[in-house]
C-alpha cells in the first residue's frame, strides 16, 4: 500500500525532472505563432445566434466574419469582411451588400447571399429563442416576425438579389448601421451545415460541436476541452489567408483573475482577460510596461428604485449622487477608471455633456429641500450588491461617504448573483450596484435601455419626454441633429438621476511584449489575424 | 456478509431515490432561474427557451419526465445555459480529473498524516510528538485559499519547470495535490494519534507488552489495526468532500475538475446539472460508505458479529 | 470506583503537567480577552472609519497593524473580526458537536434497522447540494432575521450597532450547526460500535443498568477522545465556512468582518501588501494551533485508561 502510494507521488516528479524545460509556454507559443489568451470562463456555446457575451464574442471573432469586420487600430473604421462593400441609399434606410466572390466556408463551400438571408431568418425564427434577436430589430419587419405576429419571412427587409448581392431594408434611417453590422449576431452561419444537423428553428443543434463546426472567419476550431481550453488554427479557405500572420489562438477559461495574473507572470499567457485592482497595483510596481489600462465602453453606477420613497424624489437622488466623491472611488476602488459625468462614455464623434460631479454644498441643500436637513429622518436604505468582485468595497466606501457627507445611514445587502439579478428586475431593492457594457459604438446602446418598459431599465424611471427624444433620434437622418437629440435625452436622464453614476469602465489587462499589433479599442474587439508574435530578446 | 452487502445495496437505491426527489424539488424552490441574465431576456424568447427544455410544464410533469429519462434512458438531461451539452458529458469529463487529483492528494495525506500521528502517539508528550503534530496541522491552520496561492507564488513562479496553474503536463498535479493533501493530513494525523493512544492503553496491548513483545512489533502487529479506525472512518467522507468541495483548489490552479460544477451549477440554477451531479455524488457516497463499512469490518473483528 | 470529582481533579492534574496544553490554554484566553474586551479600550479605533487617503499603509503608532485598502485600522478590524470568528467557531461547533454526538451515539448503540435508517438519512444530507441549501436557507431566514433585529431593538432600546451584528449572525449559527454535524456523527457511530461489545459494557448490561445510562455514562466517556479531537479539528472548517457564507449574503454584513474574510482579502494582496494577510492569519493560526494542542491535552487528560498508567 505504502509503496504504491510512493510510486503514485513520485511519478509526476519524474515527469517533472524529465520535462525540465528552459523555454516557457509563452516562448514556445510565440515561436509557433500561437497566441495564448486568458478568456475568463467557459463559453456557453459557439453558435453566434444563441450566445450573448464578451467571452463568446472573443472566440466567435476568430471563427466567423460578418459583412463588415473589425479594424485592428480604429473603432470607427468599417473595413469590408465577407462583403466587398455595403452601401446605403440616400436616407440610410436601404443597404446593399456585395459579397466577395472568393468568400468560402472553412469546408471550401462558397459563402453566398443566401447564407446571410438564411442566418437572419434563423436568428429571428421564434422557435430558436435567440436571446439577442433584438439586435436585428433594425431590419424592417424583424420584430413582428420574431414575436410571431407574422410567419412570413418575406415581410422582413432581407432580399437576396443574386448569389452575391443582399439587400437589407431597415425600419428607419440608421446612419451608423455599419457599426451594428460588426456585432456577431449579424454574422452568417453555414446554411448547408446547420440544415444538415437540424432544422432552422431548432435549439441544441449539434452543428457547433467540434467535429461539425464550419465558419467563414480567419480561423477554424482545432480542439476543445471543456473548462480547459479552446484552440483555433488557420482557416486555409479564408479569403485573406495569405495575409494572416498569426497561426492560431488558444483560449483558456481562467475564472480566477488572480490565477490568471500568476499564469501571465509565469509565462503561460500572452494576454489576460482582466486585471483586478490588486494585480494593477502589483504590476505597476513590478512591471508597468506589461500593464494596459484603456478606456472601454461601459459605465458603472447605482440604480435607484424610483418607485420607492424617498428615492422617487429627484432631489434625494441628486443629493445622493452629488455626495459621492467619484474621483476617490475611481482611484481607490476601481484603480484607474475615469469618473463618469454622463451615462454614455465618450465614443467617436459623440462627446457627452459634462453634467454632474462631486458637490457637497449642492448635495446638502437638495437633501434639506427634500425634507431631510442634515440627514434627519432619512430612512435606512439598503444598497444591494452581488457577491462578486469589488462590489463590497465600493458599497462600504459609499456608505462611509454618505454617513460623513450627508449624515445618513445605509445598509449593505449582499446577495448571491442570481438572487441579486432577480431582486433588481423585480424592483425589490432601494439602491443596487450595477453596470452596463455597450454592444456597439453608438450612444443609443447606453440610452435606449432607459425608455419606459425596456427590459433593462429596472429603475421604474418613466419619462415620456425622454422616450420621445429617443424616438425622434431614431427617425432622424442627419447625424449631427441625431447626436444633439441624444445629448438632450442624455442631459434629461443624468440630471434626473435615476442612476447614480460612478465611473466609466477601463479595461485593465496584461499583455506580453511578444504581442505586436494589439491596439487599444473601445469595444475591445481586436481582430486576431493581423497580430504578430515576436520572440523576446534574451 | 453477503446479506449485509445486499441489504446495504437496497438501502442505497432507496437513498438515491429520496435524494433525487428532494433535490428535484429543492432546486426549483430557489429564487431566480436558469434564464436569469444581466440583460433581461424578452418574454416571447423566454417562452421558447423554456419550451425547449420542458421547464414550461407543471412541476409534477417535469418530475415524471425526469424520472422516466433517468431510469429508462439513463439520460440525465442537457445543460440549460450551454447549448447542446449533456450533463453526462460534463460529469464524464470532469470526474476523472477530480478522481486522479483526489487519489493523489489522499495518498499525500496518508503518507504525511498517518506516520505523523502514529509517531506522535508512540512518543506521546515528547518534543517529537509536538513537532509531528505541529507540522501536520499546518494544513488546517491556514486556509487552502492561502496555501494554494502561496505555493503557486513560491514554487510555481520560482521553479521554471512548475507551472503556477493549468492541467496539461503531469507536473501540474503536484501543487494542487499538495494543497489538498495538507488539509487532510492534518485530520488524519490528529485522528490517528488519538486512535492509537486509545488502543495502546488497552488490555491486550498491555498483555503483549508484558509478554515482552518488541515495541515496534506491538505497534505494527497489534495497535495499528484498531488505532486507525477513526482515521479510516474519516477517509470516506474526506474523499467525497474532495470531489465536491475542491472548488477553491480548482479555481486557484485552473483544473477542469468537478468541484467548480457543484458551485457554478447552483449559482447558475442549472437544474439538470445539479440533479445529475447530486445523483452521481450520491452513487459515490453510497459506494464509499459500503466500502468504508467493509474496511472497518476487516479491521475490527468485533464488528463482524454485529 | 473513584468519586466523580476526583476524576476531574485527576484530569486537571494531568492537564496541568502538559506544558504545550497549558501554554495553549493561556494563548486562547489571551486571544479571547483581546477580541472581546480589547475593542472597549479607548485607544482601539473604529473598525469602519474609512480614510481613502491612507489606504494600505504600513504599521505605525497610529495604526499598529497598518490599514486596509479602504484606510481602516487593521488592528481593530482583526479584533472585531475575531469576535465574529471566535463566536461562530465556538458556538456553531458546539451546536454541531452536540447534534452529531447524540445522533451518532444513538445510531451506533442501537444498531440494526434504526442505525441503517439514521445513517442513510445522514448520507442523503451529505449528498444534498450544499450551496442550494444555503441559498434556500438565506431566502427563508432573511426576513425573520431582520424583523427579529428590529423587534429586539424596539423592545430592548439598545443601540443598533451593538445589537445588529449579533442578531444577524443567528441564522449563520443555525445554518452551520445544521450541516456541520454529519461527519462527527459518522465518527462517533463508528467508535460507539467498536466499544459497545467490550467487557465493561457487557458488565453494565448484566448489572441491569438502563440503555441510556449505559450509553451516556459508560460508552460515551470511552469515546470522548475522538470527539474532542474531531471537535477541535472542525473549528477551522467552520470558521472558514463563515467567510464562504458571508459572500453568499448569510453571515457578517459589510462593513463588519471576520478573520476568514480578512484573510481572503489579504490573500488577494499577498504580493503587494503581505501584512494584510499576515496579521489576520497570525491570529487565526495561533488560535487553531492552541485549540488543537489543548484538545490533544484534554484528550490525554480525560482518557479513562491512561489514569491507570
Amino acid at each position: 500500500m505504502t509503496r504504491c502510494c510512493l510510486l503514485l507521488i513520485s511519478a509526476p516528479l519524474f515527469f517533472l525532472l524529465g520535462s525540465c524545460q528552459k523555454e516557457s509556454q509563452v516562448d514556445r507559443a510565440t515561436r509557433d505563432g500561437i497566441l495564448l489568451v486568458g478568456n475568463a470562463s467557459e463559453p456557453k456555446g459557439l453558435d453566434p445566434h444563441i450566445v450573448s457575451g464578451v467571452i463568446e464574442a472573443n472566440i466567435l471573432r476568430a471563427l466567423f466574419e460578418g459583412l463588415i469586420t473589425n479594424d485592428p487600430s480604429s473603432d470607427s473604421a468599417t473595413p469590408p469582411g465577407a462583403a466587398l462593400s455595403v452601401t446605403p441609399d440616400s436616407t440610410a434606410t436601404v443597404w446593399t451588400a456585395k459579397l466577395r466572390p472568393d468568400g468560402k466556408w472553412s469546408d471550401g463551400t462558397p459563402v453566398t447571399a443566401q447564407d446571410f438571408a438564411f442566418s437572419y431568418e434563423r436568428i429571428l425564427t421564434p422557435e430558436l429563442g435567440a436571446k439577442y434577436s433584438e439586435m436585428l430589430y433594425f431590419l424592417k419587419g424583424a420584430e413582428d416576425f420574431n414575436k410571431g405576429v407574422t410567419t412570413d419571412f418575406s415581410t422582413v427587409g432581407v432580399q437576396v438579389l443574386d448569389d452575391l448581392t443582399l439587400r437589407l431594408t431597415l425600419r428607419g434611417p440608421t446612419p451608423y448601421f455599419l457599426q451594428i453590422l460588426k456585432h456577431y449576431t449579424w454574422t452568417a452561419v453555414p446554411r448547408h451545415i446547420v440544415l444538415k444537423f437540424g432544422k432552422i428553428g431548432q435549439r441544441g443543434n449539434p452543428w457547433t460541436r467540434p467535429e461539425n463546426i464550419v465558419g467563414n472567419g480567419p480561423y477554424q476550431l482545432k480542439s476543445w476541452r471543456r473548462t480547459d481550453h479552446i484552440e483555433v488554427e488557420r482557416n486555409p479557405h479564408y479569403w485573406d489567408a495569405a495575409h494572416t500572420t498569426l497561426n492560431g489562438i488558444r483560449f483558456l477559461p481562467v475564472t480566477n483573475l488572480y490565477t490568471e495574473a500568476r499564469m501571465f507572470r509565469d509565462g503561460q499567457l500572452h494576454l489576460t482577460y482582466s486585471a483586478t485592482p490588486e494585480v494593477v497595483d502589483l504590476m505597476k510596481k513590478e512591471n508597468p510596461a506589461e500593464l494596459r489600462q484603456e478606456p472601454y465602453v461601459g459605465t458603472t453606477f447605482f440604480r435607484c428604485n424610483t418607485t420607492r420613497t424617498p428615492l422617487n424624489d429627484p432631489r434625494v437622488r441628486q443629493a445622493l449622487s452629488a455626495a459621492i466623491d467619484q474621483q476617490a472611488i475611481c482611484s481607490n476602488v476601481y484603480r484607474g477608471y475615469p469618473p463618469a459625468y454622463s451615462m454614455t462614455p465618450p465614443m467617436g464623434d459623440y462627446q457627452p455633456p459634462h453634467l454632474i460631479g462631486y458637490d457637497l454644498e449642492k448635495a446638502r441643500r437638495l437633501l434639506a429641500e427634500a425634507g431631510f436637513p442634515g440627514g434627519k429622518g432619512f430612512p435606512r436604505l439598503k444598497i444591494l450588491i452581488a457577491s462578486k468582485e469589488t462590489a463590497a468595497t465600493l458599497a462600504q466606501a459609499t456608505q462611509a461617504m454618505w454617513r460623513k457627507n450627508l449624515g445618513i445611514e445605509v445598509e449593505i445587502e449582499n446577495k448571491e448573483w442570481n438572487a441579486y439579478i432577480l431582486a433588481m428586475q423585480n424592483l425589490d431593492y432601494d439602491l443596487a450596484n450595477s453596470g452596463w457594457i455597450g454592444d456597439y459604438l453608438d450612444p443609443l446602446t447606453f440610452l435606449e435601455m432607459w425608455t419606459p418598459g425596456n427590459g433593462n431599465n429596472n429603475t421604474g424611471w418613466n419619462s415620456p419626454a425622454y422616450a420621445s427624444l429617443i424616438k425622434q433620434s431614431c427617425e432622424e437622418t442627419d447625424a449631427t441633429r441625431r447626436f444633439s437629440l441624444l445629448k438632450q435625452a442624455e442631459t434629461l436622464f443624468v440630471q434626473d438621476c435615476p442612476v447614480l453614476l460612478l465611473g466609466w469602465y477601463s479595461r485593465n489587462y496584461l499583455i506580453a511584449p511578444d504581442v505586436q499589433g494589439w491596439n487599444p479599442l473601445l469595444l475591445a474587439n481586436n481582430p486576431y489575424q493581423f497580430l504578430r508574435l515576436v520572440p523576446r530578446k534574451p | 456478509m453477503i446479506r449485509l452487502i445486499l441489504s446495504r445495496l437496497g438501502q442505497g437505491i432507496i437513498t438515491l431515490f429520496v435524494l433525487v426527489t428532494l433535490t428535484f424539488f429543492l432546486v426549483r424552490a430557489m429564487p431566480g432561474s436558469p434564464y436569469t441574465d444581466e440583460k433581461k431576456i424578452p418574454e416571447h424568447t423566454l417562452k421558447r427557451m423554456k419550451a425547449y427544455t420542458g421547464l414550461d410544464q407543471p412541476v409534477p410533469v417535469q418530475y415524471a419526465r425526469y424520472l422516466k429519462n433517468v431510469i429508462l434512458h439513463q439520460d440525465l438531461g442537457d445543460l440549460i445555459r450551454r447549448d447542446g451539452v449533456k450533463v453526462s458529458e460534463i460529469i464524464g469529463e470532469s470526474f476523472p480529473v477530480s478522481l486522479g487529483l483526489g487519489v493523489l492528494s489522499i495518498g499525500i495525506a496518508l503518507i504525511i498524516g498517518i506516520p505523523a500521528g502514529v509517531i506522535a502517539a508512540v512518543r506521546k508528550n515528547t518534543a517529537l510528538d509536538f513537532s509531528c503534530l505541529a507540522a501536520a496541522m499546518l494544513g488546517i491552520c491556514l486556509p487552502s485559499f492561502v496555501i494554494g496561492p502561496l505555493l503557486a507564488v513560491t514554487a510555481g513562479l520560482g521553479l521554471k519547470s512548475l507551472n503556477v496553474a493549468g492541467w496539461s503536463s503531469p507536473s501540474d498535479w503536484i501543487l494542487p495535490a499538495i494543497t489538498l493533501g495538507l488539509i487532510n493530513a492534518a485530520y488524519l494525523a490528529r485522528l490517528a494519534r488519538g486512535g492509537m493512544l486509545d488502543v495502546l492503553s488497552q488490555d491486550y496491548i498491555r498483555t503483549a507488552r508484558a509478554k515482552g513483545a518488541s515495541p515496534s512489533r506491538i505497534v505494527i502487529r497489534h495497535a495499528l489495526r484498531g488505532g486507525l479506525i477513526p482515521a479510516v472512518a474519516f477517509i470516506g467522507p474526506a474523499f467525497a468532500g474532495m470531489i465536491s468541495g475542491s472548488f477553491v483548489i480548482e479555481t486557484i490552479f485552473q483544473i477542469p475538475g468537478m468541484g467548480q460544477h457543484f458551485v457554478n451549477a447552483a449559482t447558475d440554477r442549472e437544474f439538470f446539472l445539479i440533479q445529475g451531479l447530486v445523483l452521481f455524488y450520491g452513487f459515490l457516497i453510497v459506494g464509499a460508505n459500503l466500502l468504508a463499512d467493509l474496511v472497518q469490518i476487516a479491521l475490527n473483528p468485533r464488528l463482524r458479529s454485529a | 470506583m473513584e468519586k466523580g470529582t476526583s476524576l476531574w481533579n485527576d484530569a486537571w492534574r494531568r492537564l496541568s503537567h502538559n506544558l504545550p496544553a497549558i501554554i495553549s490554554l493561556f494563548v486562547l484566553i489571551f486571544i479571547l480577552l483581546l477580541c472581546f474586551i480589547g475593542p472597549l479600550l479607548p485607544f482601539v479605533q473604529s473598525p469602519s472609519a474609512i480614510d481613502l487617503a491612507n489606504s494600505t499603509a504600513g504599521p505605525s503608532t497610529a495604526h499598529w497593524f497598518g490599514t486596509d485598502p479602504l484606510g481602516r485600522d487593521l488592528f481593530s478590524r482583526v479584533l472585531y473580526g475575531g469576535r465574529v470568528s471566535l463566536s461562530v467557531g465556538l458556538v456553531a461547533t458546539a451546536v454541531a458537536v452536540c447534534i452529531g454526538v447524540i445522533y451518532g451515539a444513538i445510531a451506533g448503540y442501537a444498531g440494526g434497522k434504526l442505525d441503517d435508517f439514521l445513517m442513510r438519512f445522514v448520507d442523503i444530507l451529505f449528498a444534498l447540494p450544499f450551496l442550494v441549501l444555503v441559498i434556500l436557507f438565506s431566502l427563508v431566514v432573511d426576513r425573520p432575521a431582520s424583523e427579529f433585529t428590529e423587534w429586539f431593538i424596539r423592545k430592548s432600546g439598545w443601540a443598533r450597532d451593538s445589537v445588529a451584528p449579533i442578531t444577524t449572525l443567528i441564522p449563520l449559527f443555525i445554518a452551520i450547526g445544521a450541516i456541520g454535524w454529519l461527519t462527527i456523527a459518522r465518527i462517533v457511530r463508528a467508535q460507539v460500535m467498536a466499544v459497545k461489545n467490550q467487557e465493561f459494557v457487557e458488565a453494565a448490561v448484566s448489572l441491569g443498568l438502563s440503555r441510556s445510562r449505559i450509553l451516556f455514562r459508560h460508552i460515551l466517556p470511552n469515546v470522548i477522545g475522538p470527539i474532542i479531537i474531531y471537535t477541535t479539528l472542525a473549528v477551522p472548517g467552520i470558521m472558514l465556512l463563515e467567510s464562504v457564507l458571508s459572500f453568499l449574503g448569510l453571515g457578517v454584513k459589510p462593513p463588519g468582518s471576520s478573520w476568514g474574510i480578512l484573510i481572503k482579502e489579504g490573500a488577494d494582496r499577498m504580493e503587494t501588501s503581505w501584512l494584510l494577510l499576515f496579521f489576520p492569519s497570525l491570529f487565526f493560526a495561533s488560535t487553531l494551533f492552541a485549540l488543537n494542542f489543548l484538545g490533544d491535552g484534554l484528550r490525554d487528560a480525560l482518557d479513562p485508561k491512561s489514569a491507570k498508567d
